[in-house]
């Protein structure tokens, strides 16, 4: 941004107060035209309520925020000629089709009825939903719906886009498409503002990044420089004995460019370039006679943006700012979640300290996704691509606990606990229809209730019975908590 | 100064406010809640069972235990029969209402440079909208039971514009229910007891004078009351003293008292529900 353009977005100590909780407690950033601009935090952390301000929903109680030059408090209906927003909260008509919506859309953004139709025309076309156009919008699958919405923020053509967590609860595919047509938005001159959970989609589109952590920024810079500061990726390999850690550990330290440390008969080595180094290090193991036991891979991830940024794990002190900001009566929350929150935490912190030596006790693990290290082509995608998974039919619920398994198996091929787990949020999610696990399910406390399925399903407490189809959501309330209860005792057999 | 970035000089002028752009907005909103009906018949299916199921009810099964001085029941019931089914079919409003605030919906019309009294607006004049087509089909399950205009077409047809008055001033109430509350189960649940007293200790099925002496004075002068017993009168004539246009003045009187008192209110709940 050269010293004589303006932001296309600024933000200035915003400050927003619901009741005692102060959801934002001044937060500063500029976004320069044409770019991409991440709000990454966890949930709570304000970026929702950020976005609010920002697009006229909620007014400021401090602190100022202009969009094109706009005052957002001072001049609303300026700048809502100027925005799309489009996201966890802003929807879509359910009863109208795609194209009565993105037209119902057009004219309330004052485009003349001749505008109006052909810009739902062409976003039909360029979400590729020119087939599901004359259907209500209650027939889409999630992602088809997600598309529609984010279609709906630019039927006005607006310069500026506000993405509220755009790609939550979405499949790989779509998501990857989503990014794309973002992408797009910003060749052709639009400026983006987009919130996410995950560093990944962060650092896919952001050319900046501020963090925000209970309602404060504290961090805002360059992607690249973000991610410098966060440090390296550690893999760590398994050998069957410490005698051939030992030689293996001699071995990498010739071949790869990457110090090993050894511990027991566990290798460490810490890499800014973890693909590379991986694919180095499983063919000289393998050449050499020495195939890995186990394999993990831990890839910086949000909590160590906060670790390393604030010194702290992501609070959750924030979470009741957030839960105060969706007012009362804007849906129950995923409030089994949180109760099982603590747990979930354990979890996940056991395994991320690599303590996968109860996971190998159990023996019985299917190997219908193929057994460690057997066949690195078996993604975790295609692995949800063989479930009979039918959007919206609830029917992935009578398969969790082999996404459970396949997760666990995924986890011990060493893609470690940062694999991307977001579709299987998403699955999780169900189209939302479980009703108690909502929307809010992240990436990370999926990851942690797949893994507590599996370990329970180990244990024999989880007992996925298949039911015919059509009973579907009593079930899926069954078998969530089946799986809660799975996680509580994995949590208590894990802590013993 | 050098030049602003491009998407900045893309931009139109911010337009000005059009003196009709809050009618046009008001009306695509009304097309997009009548649309959302014709998508979902069975409500308004429901909606018409239930008042058929009354005046079944009453005409035929209580009806005959009921004795109205100077007028055969049929004729006592139906007009009550209109006011029971608008007041029990703006539950729908206070649903809807919450439907959209939940789904997020309004918050992206909130987003919008659209009028900000349109959805309110657009709402309410889709129910009356909606309920000019359920009183229709009421007035004709009423000729088909027996029930004859004792005054003139005039009066009748004035009576009938009554109850859509009332309708539309109950949608404003009923609008605000459903925002306050903002959950569609919770606000049919939160809006039955509150109309239910209003329907049942009221003129509209049974006259006020048969109920005990402690009820009687809500019953006389609540505002469902008042208005069943005014196009009661314009469609039946004068019951019992009252001056046809008395009770109609005070009807009207009613409307105006909860617009004048419902709007701001409604209007207020719409800026900053989220």
């Amino acid at each position: 941004m050269g010293p004589m353009e303006r932001p296309a977005i600024a933000v200035e100590g915003l400050v927003k107060k619901f009741g005692a909780v102060e959801a934002l407690k001044g937060i500063d950033f500029e976004v320069p035209p044409a770019t991409i601009f991440g709000l990454l935090g966890p949930n709570g952390a304000g970026k929702t309520t950020a976005i609010r301000i920002l697009a006229t929903i909620l007014r400021p109680d401090a602190g100022r925020a202009e969009v094109l030059g706009y005052d957002v408090a001072r001049n609303p209906q300026a700048v809502r000629h100027l925005i799309g927003l489009a996201g966890q909260n802003a929807a879509v008509d359910p009863n109208l089709t795609g194209r009565e919506n993105l037209r119902l859309i057009g004219k309330l953004a004052q485009l003349e009825s001749k505008v109006t139709k052909r810009r739902a025309e062409e976003l039909l076309a360029r979400f590729d939903l020119v087939a599901a156009g004359d259907r209500p919008i209650k027939t889409y699958s999630g992602g088809m719906r997600r598309r529609l919405d984010v279609a709906a923020a630019l039927v006005g053509r607006p310069p500026v886009i506000f993405l509220d967590e755009p790609t939550t609860g979405l499949d790989i595919q779509s998501r990857t498409e989503l990014w794309a047509v973002i992408r797009e938005l910003v060749a052709e001159g639009s400026t983006v503002l987009l919130t996410t959970q995950y560093l990944e989609e962060a650092d896919q589109l952001a050319d900046r990044i501020a963090v925000v952590n209970e309602g404060m920024v504290v961090a805002n810079d360059t992607t690249a420089a973000l991610k410098s500061k966060l440090g390296d990726s550690v893999i760590e390999v398994t050998l069957d004995s410490e005698q051939e850690a030992a030689r293996a550990q001699g071995l990498l330290a010739r071949l790869v460019k990457a110090r090993p440390d050894r511990e027991g008969s566990r290798v460490h080595l810490s890499t800014p370039d973890a693909p590379k180094v991986l694919t180095q290090v499983l063919r000289a193991l393998d050449a050499n006679g020495m195939p890995a036991a186990g394999l993990t891979v831990r890839e910086p991830s949000l909590d160590d943006v906060f670790l390393a940024l604030t010194g702290r794990h992501v609070g959750t002190a924030a979470e009741a700012a957030e839960a105060e900001s969706q007012k009362p009566g804007r849906g129950k929350g995923p409030a089994p979640l949180s109760q099982a929150a603590e747990a979930i935490d354990e979890i996940i912190e056991d395994l991320e300290l690599g303590d996968v030596a109860a996971l190998d006790e159990m023996d019985e693990w299917p190997m219908v996704f193929g057994g460690a290290g057997s066949s690195e082509d078996k993604s975790l995608d295609r692995v949800l691509s063989e479930l009979p998974y039918k959007a919206g039919s609830g029917e992935i619920v009578e398969n969790l606990h082999e996404v459970a398994e396949a997760a666990l198996v995924h986890y011990r091929m060493g893609a470690g606990n940062h694999i991307d787990l977001s579709p299987l949020a998403g699955y999780l999610t169900l189209e939302q229809r479980f009703g108690r696990i909502s929307a809010g399910v992240s990436a990370d406390q999926a990851a942690a209730l797949l893994m507590g399925a599996a370990h329970a399903n180990a244990s024999g407490i989880l007992k996925a019975p298949r039911r015919p189809n059509g009973e579907s959501k009593d079930f899926a309330r069954g078998a969530v908590e089946i799986l809660l209860e799975g996680i509580s005792e994995t949590d208590s057999r894990i802590r013993r | 100064m050098t030049a602003l970035h491009p998407s900045i000089e893309a931009v139109t002028p911010i337009p000005k406010g059009r003196p009709l752009g809050a009618l046009r907005d008001s009306l695509a909103v009304a097309r997009r809640n009548l649309t959302s009906i014709r998508r979902v018949p069975q409500l308004l299916v429901f909606t018409l069972i239930q008042p058929v199921i009354f005046v079944v009810l009453f005409r035929y099964v209580m009806g005959g235990a009921i004795r109205v001085p100077g007028v055969s029941y049929v004729n006592y019931l139906i007009p009550g029969i209109f006011i029971q089914t608008i007041v029990f079919g703006s539950l729908q409003t206070a649903i809807g209402m919450a439907a959209d605030l939940k789904s997020g919906l309004l918050e992206r019309f909130r987003s919008l440079p659209m009028a900000r009294s349109a959805v309110l607006a657009g709402r309410t004049t889709a129910d009356l909208a909606r309920n000019f087509f359920v009183v229709s089909l009421i007035a004709g399950v009423g000729f088909l039971v027996g029930f004859r205009v004792q005054t003139n077409a005039w009066r009748f047809i004035a009576g009938l514009l009554l109850v859509l008055l009332f309708s539309y001033v109950l949608s404003w109430v009923f609008a605000t229910v459903g925002l306050a509350v903002g959950d569609p189960e919770s606000a049919q649940a939160a809006a039955f007891p509150v109309v239910a007293p209003l329907v049942f200790a009221s003129s509209a099925f049974v006259p006020v004078a048969s109920m005990p002496d402690w009820l009687q004075g809500f019953a006389t002068h609540q505002p469902v009351s008042v208005t069943a017993s005014a196009v009661r009168a314009l469609m039946i004539g004068p019951m019992g003293g009252e001056d046809t246009s008395t009770l109609v003045l005070r009807s009207l009187a009613w409307c105006a008292g909860i617009l004048i008192v419902m709007v701001p209110i409604a209007v207020r709940r719409y800026r900053r529900a989220v």
